[in-house]
């Protein structure tokens, strides 16, 4: 389901040689599109979503990725998600939400009650347990690389993920 | 309540990310957005190594400072004398207010003695007549005054 990364996308992409301006060029263009992906998972809107990938590759510029990118995406993953926490916890991500589902209704489901309530159970969940249903659920990652991912402990992320899968079966069994 | 594979099943169905990319002119915008923000030349290490070398100096300095030898002269030097014992503490009982009578209210005026001047510069002279007898008193000065007759 995942793209994953290709010989040339497994390059250095942070390496020494190259310019920050190359090095950043490079990392985004090898994680931009998964980025992308796991942001509409977690945010339900193109804006937010855009908006998140973008502040990502900001947050990149400043600091310094990991060289591997096994690890630079992981690490991005990471700031990802801690960036989706920071907005839910400003109230921007509702905000933004109220304009946005409307339009994205028709374009991610065929049966717009299902999906409505659906994304309604998903964003009532904590962003951490989001992160960790999404990437487990429907990205398909297994719970230890989610625990790296997230910089959460294995256990934790098992306890996560069975916390939200309670919510999200006692809220869509209504 | 829905199952675990009913709910996973339901999760990828509704996946928001399915089919969905950034367009072309998105993603050309927010990389130029994001080149943009990224500094063109790699960070110069020049400032930070003339910084550690400074201090690489004023530590060696120090250490040359703290471990010189200790001269004759330095050695034989007297030691400061100590600091003067602070004097001892005394308890001293504060004197206790004396009531005092307030002196009657007197003008300066009528305070001041009266100053009769009989220094022995004074010169008496008598006069004696048939009428009677006149004295002149003359005070130290070059005015002579009658005082009485």
């Amino acid at each position: 389901m995942e793209h994953t990364l290709t010989f040339e996308e497994r390059r250095d992409v942070t390496s020494d040689e190259c310019s920050p301006a190359e090095s950043i060029a490079r990392l985004f263009d090898a994680h931009h599109a998964k980025l992308y992906h796991l942001a509409l998972r977690l945010t339900w809107g193109n804006d937010d979503a855009r908006d998140l990938v973008q502040e990502c590759f900001v947050r990149a510029i400043e600091h310094r990725v990991p060289a591997d990118p096994l690890a630079a995406e992981r690490w991005l993953t990471r700031v990802l998600v801690n960036l989706c926490r920071d907005r839910q916890r400003r109230g921007a991500v509702r905000r933004a939400y109220d304009g946005v589902a409307q339009n994205d209704k028709a374009a991610t489901s065929d049966d717009p009650a299902i999906s409505a309530a659906l994304r309604d159970a998903v964003l009532s969940l904590p962003v951490r347990q989001r992160a960790v249903v999404v990437l487990h659920e429907i990205e398909g990652r297994t719970l230890q690389e989610v625990s790296e991912i997230l910089g959460i402990a294995a256990v934790t992320a098992r306890w996560h993920l069975h916390v939200a899968l309670r919510a999200l079966r006692k809220e869509l069994s209504r | 309540m829905i199952g675990h594979d009913e709910l996973r099943k339901r999760l990828r169905a509704h996946d928001p990310a399915q089919a969905r990319e950034l367009t072309p002119v998105e993603r050309a915008t927010m990389r130029a957005t994001i080149l943009g923000a990224a500094p063109r030349r790699s960070r110069s290490l020049v400032p930070l190594v003339a910084f550690g070398g400074v201090m690489a100096v004023a530590f060696v300095a120090a250490i040359a400072f703290l471990a010189r030898p200790v001269t004759h002269e330095e050695a034989r030097a007297p030691l400061p004398s100590p600091l003067p014992e602070p004097p001892s503490i005394v308890q001293v009982e504060a004197p206790r207010p004396v009531a005092v009578a307030r002196p009657l209210h007197v003008r300066r005026a009528q305070a001041r003695p009266a100053v009769l001047d009989l220094t022995p510069r004074t010169t008496r002279i008598e006069f004696t007549a048939p009428e009677g007898t006149r004295i002149l008193w003359f005070v130290g000065s070059p005015d002579a005054k009658e005082l009485g007759s």
